[in-house]
């Protein structure tokens, strides 16, 4: 990873591809990457969809090596769905793909003159861009299919769908998974409409011919990374309870504990829970011959995705995951499992986010367009956005525009993103976090959980109530900093418990670069990242005032534990404030 | 709190010996909730400890996420569990919201106020119901135990669940007796046997 891709879209004889060395941005990776470059190139107050604007790919740290679980790829622009800084990242198989190539990131700049959709092709012997319009309009699926039979099977994909296309701020990027589909996502944000914005529709990445990548102290590296995978395969949670049945598994208790949103955030406990739960998911995938057990990229030891066959056994689409189950279950007052994974499928076609379509959806029904429950009635929506009519436009714009459009006083958003699957009613310390992400409301934005280990900013005692206003910041911090290695989240719970987990992984940075990183210096790298973040929002036009829940979550209670959210902005302004 | 009150007097039981293969078949009552009946005004560590006679170990390593009545308990002497208690146990889950909900976990802050507050009562010992829910790892760990002992379900819930069994597990399922009387799958799936009472006391022997 010693060289960076640059491809200016609107060169003056066509796209161009240029291979530039690291320079100032050396040493960095995922999210560090993407938001550094974003920062320094991109100015704050440009049109998100504008020529000014950059689609940052990046890998992570340690991807294209063989440590586990390091697969994680950062997309980084500014966003048309917040009018921020985004980092949205996504699993699959490009991250390791783009590291083996020896690509430190991609940055896609300028906007082509003409209305010619493209498609990139990188391997070891170069960049090939070339026009493609044959591709317009199409589905991910049928886009990877076109590429698979072009240029074989060993490649990976990068793609958008046709939301992707209509520049729509809920649009995702699609990576494809280790069978080569694609079912991951770089979901949150609007990232695939800046991308078609810069009419580019596919890369295809192919590293045949290149090896895993080397570290400087190759003995030291596979130690390090042997007490890391063991600490992640005995850990209950990535060893166990992930595995078995997914990040679905939250379902059940989050219902339990009264935190699980429902009827567009209007009830913390959804009554169909069970039937739409990871247990009951599991169950249904082992059932009808799907995995409840699978990874979503190689190299990963943890491998909470699954395979969801339809009724008749049928592929239909990957395991929906806790978020999309609940966004488009719970929220919309859902309980079919076999619609959800439908909804699933359309979204991974169509190039969608399905935490925002959800919530979008679940806003329209309480605008009386389609009543709670009606499922039938929700996928014809999410067609409506793939056919691109007026409707199916707003829907795929996000909650806010939908919330705007139908004239609902209760929008689930924060910086004009919407909400996950965590009711900030109940869980504060969530609710303080959507707040004050850089990203808008973000469940991962502080969801690695090693601050006690990385002692960010002293020692936090957890039982007092205040200390959610520092826990939140900490969790921040060592967030930005793992999304920088490019490592899955979900080693955050292994790395929390095992304080000689977290040092396997400082370990195997230190050996695979050769450098001595302590936890202060993680601690450092994270800060400095949340810092570029806010500073880029700051000039964007997006102040403290941006960071705040809706006023509704503080004068309407949510049941069944009767709770508002009731931390003071005072509060919630010292957060990324140290 | 979703109380239930059932009269022991009025219950249909029912019981059924299967293999060990078709046990996770009842994942869909154990996870949703089953009433239990036990002895009320006891702590949860009693509960778990002395009256189910789970290992002391076991209960603190994997059943790291507790709820009672829908809030978070960190301290199992301390909860009592009442007449009516709805006790949901799970082990430890993933994301900030799962490490949040953990018992004495570090991040108990951030969900302070869904946190259990055991309130001075008259909490005399005594027989009661309670409404149990096992969720993920925990279903096929401990399951068994509770179906072993008998658990109280809505027979409406039941005779739908019944209903939709496969093949598969009636070939395994040794012993069908309802009230006392042997039968066989038509004979039980036949008229209203099942739905005479709300309540169904189901038993749930399993074999290897």
């Amino acid at each position: 990873m010693d060289k960076i891709l640059r491809i200016n879209m609107g060169g003056e004889k066509g796209p161009e591809a240029l291979i530039e060395p690291l320079g100032a941005y050396a040493g960095l990776g995922g999210r560090a990457f993407t938001s550094t470059v974003v920062s320094n190139e991109v100015p704050p107050t440009c049109h998100p969809l504008s020529a000014a604007n950059k689609v940052v790919i990046a890998p992570g740290l340690l991807s294209g090596t063989i440590a586990a679980n390091s697969g994680r790829v950062s997309v980084g622009c500014k966003s048309p769905l917040t009018g921020g800084i985004k980092e949205s990242n996504s699993g699959g198989q490009p991250s390791q793909v783009l590291a083996r190539l020896g690509y430190a990131g991609v940055v896609i700049e300028g906007k082509p003159s003409g209305d010619n959709l493209y498609k990139i092709f990188i391997n070891k012997h170069g960049v090939k861009i070339s026009p493609d319009n044959s591709l317009k309009g199409l589905g991910n699926y049928a886009v990877v299919a076109k590429m698979k039979s072009e240029f074989g099977d060993k490649i990976s994909c990068v793609s958008i769908g046709p939301a992707g296309e209509m520049k729509l701020a809920g649009a995702s990027i699609a990576f494809t998974d280790m069978e080569l589909r694609p079912t991951r996502h770089a979901g949150r944000g609007g990232v695939g409409a800046v991308m078609g914005s810069k009419g580019v529709k596919v890369i295809v990445l192919d590293d045949t011919g290149m090896k895993m990548r080397e570290p400087k102290d190759k003995e030291r590296f596979r130690e390090a990374n042997k007490k890391f995978t063991e600490g992640l395969r005995s850990h209950g949670v990535t060893g166990q309870a992930l595995p078995a049945f997914g990040t679905n598994v939250l379902t059940n208790i989050i219902n339990e504990a009264g935190a699980y949103p429902a009827y567009n955030f209007k009830e913390g406990r959804f009554d169909g829970a069970s039937k739409i739960s990871g247990e009951t998911e599991a169950s249904l995938e082992t059932e009808r011959g799907g995995l409840a057990t699978h990874g979503c990229q190689s190299g990963c030891i943890i491998r909470c995705s699954g395979i969801y066959n339809d009724k008749d056994g049928h592929y239909l689409t990957k395991q929906p995951e806790y978020e999309t189950v609940w966004a488009n279950g719970g929220n919309c007052g859902i309980d079919d499992m076999d619609k959800i994974a439908m909804m699933d499928f359309l979204y991974d076609d169509f190039g969608l986010d399905t935490i925002e379509m959800g919530n979008s959806i679940a806003v329209a029904m309480e605008a009386g367009l389609l009543k709670f429950g009606d499922a039938d009635g929700a996928i014809n929506l999410i067609k409506e956005v793939g056919k691109g009519t007026h409707l199916g436009r707003i829907l795929g714009s996000g909650t806010a525009v939908t919330g705007k459009v139908f004239g609902v006083e209760r929008v689930p958003v924060v910086k004009g993103q919407a909400m996950p699957a965590y009711d900030p009613r109940a869980v504060k310390g969530l609710g303080v976090t959507y707040a004050t992400s850089p990203m808008g409301a973000d469940h991962t934005a502080g969801y690695a959980t090693a601050t006690n280990i990385l002692k960010v900013g002293g020692y936090v005692d957890p039982l007092r109530p205040e200390g959610q206003i520092e826990l939140s910041r900490n969790l921040q911090i060592a967030t930005a900093a793992i999304d920088s290695t490019g490592m899955c989240l979900f080693i955050a719970f292994a790395v929390l418990d095992q304080p000689e987990t977290f040092q396997a992984l400082l370990d195997m940075l230190n050996a695979f670069y050769g450098l001595n990183l302590v936890a202060d210096d993680v601690t450092a790298l994270g800060k400095e990242i949340l810092k570029k973040e806010r500073a880029f929002n700051l000039k964007a036009g997006l102040s403290s005032e941006h960071d705040r829940l809706p006023d509704y979550f503080k004068t309407q209670p949510v049941m069944p534990h009767d709770v508002k959210f009731d931390v003071p902005d005072e509060d919630l302004d010292k957060v990324i404030n140290w | 709190m979703n109380s239930r009150t059932v009269k022991q007097d009025i219950f249909t039981a029912l019981r059924l010996r299967i293999s060990s293969a078709e046990k996770l078949r009842f994942t869909e009552i154990i996870q949703k909730g089953f009433a239990f009946n036990t002895l009320v005004g006891v702590s949860i560590k009693t509960f778990l400890y002395d009256l189910i006679a789970l290992d002391p170990r076991y209960v603190q390593e994997r059943i790291s996420t507790i709820f009672l009545d829908g809030k978070a308990v960190d301290d199992i002497e301390e909860a009592i569990i009442l007449d009516g208690s709805t006790l949901a146990l799970s082990s430890a889950m993933p994301g900030l919201a799962g490490a949040t909900l953990r018992r004495n976990g570090l991040y108990a802050s951030l969900r302070e106020s869904i946190t259990y507050k055991e309130k001075a009562g008259n909490n005399r010992i005594r027989e009661g119901i309670i409404t149990l829910k096992l969720f993920n790892l925990l279903i096929d760990d401990i399951g068994p135990i509770f179906l072993k002992k008998g658990i109280v379900v809505n027979s409406r819930e039941l005779h739908s669940f019944i209903v939709k069994q496969p093949d598969s597990f009636w070939r395994d399922c040794s012993d069908i007796i309802l009230a006392g009387r042997p039968l066989d799958r038509v004979d039980l799936l036949a008229g209203n046997l099942l739905i005479q009472n709300d309540e169904v006391e189901l038993t749930v022997l399993i074999d290897g």
